[in-house]
């Protein structure tokens, strides 16, 4: 049975949201491109992060940390739950899997899931392992991933 | 905007505390584990009481030291835990003769197939081996008719003579001034000039702050020496224990705190402030007196030895600036580290240390409580002063 589709959220919309949302941050759209810069300590003991997500239109989100650098902090061992690229966009959520759609708020769904990250991520750091669950692309069963 | 910084450290410092709450448990010895210690020396004890030397006869054995007062920590280097007991013969009249007394004792011990084999002679007492579990230490003690207060006589080192002491009077007082509570001021907000006493939440700490303080102190000392290869200077617990139980006293009843951690740390400042001082013959004599019986100086060594006071002194100072630091690191990964190295914790007790923190947020995630704000990060409830975003289920991904 046909129902109608949550309405997607523009970009101005979300930069709305963003403007107004309790985590602060600021940023702006300049050519259909959403920048919104966010600072986050994701626990009281933990250290404070830079934060950047970029967001267009009919694109995922993409949100990287800007300071302190990420790989330098691991020392060597490859990051978990992160995208390839430098410095690495994180993994917040599983692609397609409905957690985040473009009907949902970004200041509402991207911007507490980084504090996860990063505090699973400290923990990561001197623990070696990652409490925050989640899954790997080789985990699914559906069509390989290319991993590159 | 001026609230948050002061809110987060707030959040920070009582955050520390639970961090260093769960360091000490680590540390700790298991409900389960002092259960098998009692179970053991109440296993000697019976042993020994059904001996047929009159001297042994209804002889009682009762713990002291860290095991009776709730202050163990794990041994560096050891795999057991020392647990220090006292049998009081209470069928012995004084005067009595040291040897006489610990003879007796290990002699009884010898009857036995099993303990004979776990015999170890030291001092002026008896030490039971269970290997990978405990140290049974056994000192014979008898009533010292000169104490009003019910004290005890024990073999002194040299085993020359009694000297006087009270285990069980010290224990009590100890427990006594745990059970105190600190005075802590809630500071209502910036917009309202006033402060306002509120009634405090239950402590943060699993156990008396004052145990959790002793227990830090005393593996902080283990590591501080041993890593300078002093081991031989280092201030002996009794001395620490009592220090930070006066100075506990005093900070519960004068003063008023912010924060827990406010708190520990000047219990722990001023410990060196109830030292007693007098200079005899123009040198100083120091005095930390036993004040559960007459004529016992717990730092009559330092008197023998002067390196002893100086090497408190300096280790005093250096464990104040390590809390002090602590509060100024930043990362929980930082924290953990910094603890592991100056504790000397173990992987297991290291990762725990870590999951204390994420494993609250894990356990909101599923319960769906969780919350994220900019003062206290990602909660499991929203703060009262904090405005929050609710974090919706995610699953994690990527490499």
């Amino acid at each position: 049975m046909a129902y109608p589709r949550p309405q997607e959220l523009t970009t101005l919309n979300q930069w709305l949201r963003l403007k107004t949302n309790p985590l602060g941050g600021y940023g702006g759209v300049v050519r259909g491109q959403l920048t919104w810069d966010f600072r986050v300590r994701p626990t009281p003991l933990s250290r404070e992060y830079d934060v950047r997500l970029t967001y267009r239109s009919g694109q995922r989100p993409k949100i990287v940390v800007r300071r302190p650098d990420l790989t330098a902090l691991a020392a060597g061992k490859p990051l978990p739950h992160v995208y390839p690229g430098v410095p690495p966009p994180l993994c917040l959520y599983l692609p397609r899997a409905g957690d985040w759609t473009p009907s949902l708020a970004l200041a509402d769904t991207v911007l507490p899931w980084t504090y996860l990250w990063l505090a699973y991520f400290e923990d990561w750091l001197v623990s070696g392992e990652w409490h925050g669950g989640g899954v790997h692309p080789g985990d699914l069963k559906q069509t390989p991933l290319r991993k590159t | 905007m001026q609230r948050e910084p002061t809110e987060h450290l707030l959040l920070k410092k009582s955050l520390l505390v639970q961090m260093l709450d769960e360091m000490c448990a680590q540390l700790d010895l298991t409900p389960t584990e002092y259960e098998l210690a009692r179970q053991r020396y109440e296993a000697v004890g019976s042993w020994l009481s059904e001996s047929s030397l009159a001297i042994l006869q209804d002889a009682v054995i009762y713990p002291h030291g860290s095991i009776a007062l709730g202050t163990a920590v794990r041994p560096i280097g050891s795999a057991e835990f020392d647990v220090d007991l006292v049998a009081f013969l209470s069928r012995a009249l004084a005067p009595c003769s040291p040897t006489q007394l610990k003879n007796a004792i290990g002699d009884r011990l010898k009857e036995h197939g099993t303990h004979a084999k776990m015999l170890e002679e030291k001092r002026r007492c008896w030490r039971i081996n269970y290997a990978g579990e405990f140290h049974l230490d056994i000192t014979p003690a008898v009533r010292n008719p000169a104490c009003r207060r019910g004290g005890e006589l024990v073999p002194d080192r040299e085993l020359r003579r009694m000297k006087p002491t009270n285990p069980r009077g010290y224990i009590e007082r100890f427990k006594r001034y745990a059970m105190l509570q600190p005075r802590l001021v809630v500071v209502k907000s910036f917009t309202e000039a006033r402060a306002d006493i509120k009634p405090l939440p239950p402590m943060v700490t699993s156990k008396s702050m004052l145990k959790r303080v002793v227990q830090l102190l005393k593996r902080h000392r283990d590591v501080y020496f041993l890593g300078r290869g002093q081991t031989e200077l280092a201030p002996i617990s009794i001395i620490i224990t009592t220090l930070a139980a006066w100075s506990y006293a005093h900070c519960a009843n004068r003063g008023t705190y912010e924060d827990e951690f406010e708190f520990l740390l000047d219990v722990v400042r001023r410990m060196p402030e109830f030292i007693q001082t007098q200079v005899v013959e123009g040198r100083v004599q120091y005095l930390i007196p036993n004040e559960s019986t007459e004529g016992e100086n717990f730092a009559e060594r330092w008197n023998l030895d002067e390196r002893l006071a100086t090497a408190f002194a300096t280790w005093h100072r250096a464990a104040c600036e390590y809390i002090t630091d602590l509060l100024r690191l930043e990362g929980i990964d930082t924290v953990v580290k910094s603890l592991r190295e100056s504790f000397d914790l173990n992987a297991m007790q290291t990762a725990c240390l870590s999951k204390r923190i994420s494993d609250p947020i894990s356990a909101a995630r599923t319960n769906r409580t969780a919350v994220v704000s900019v003062a206290g990060g990602v909660a499991s409830s929203a703060l009262p002063s904090q405005k929050s975003v609710p974090v919706h289920s995610n699953t994690f991904y990527g490499e």
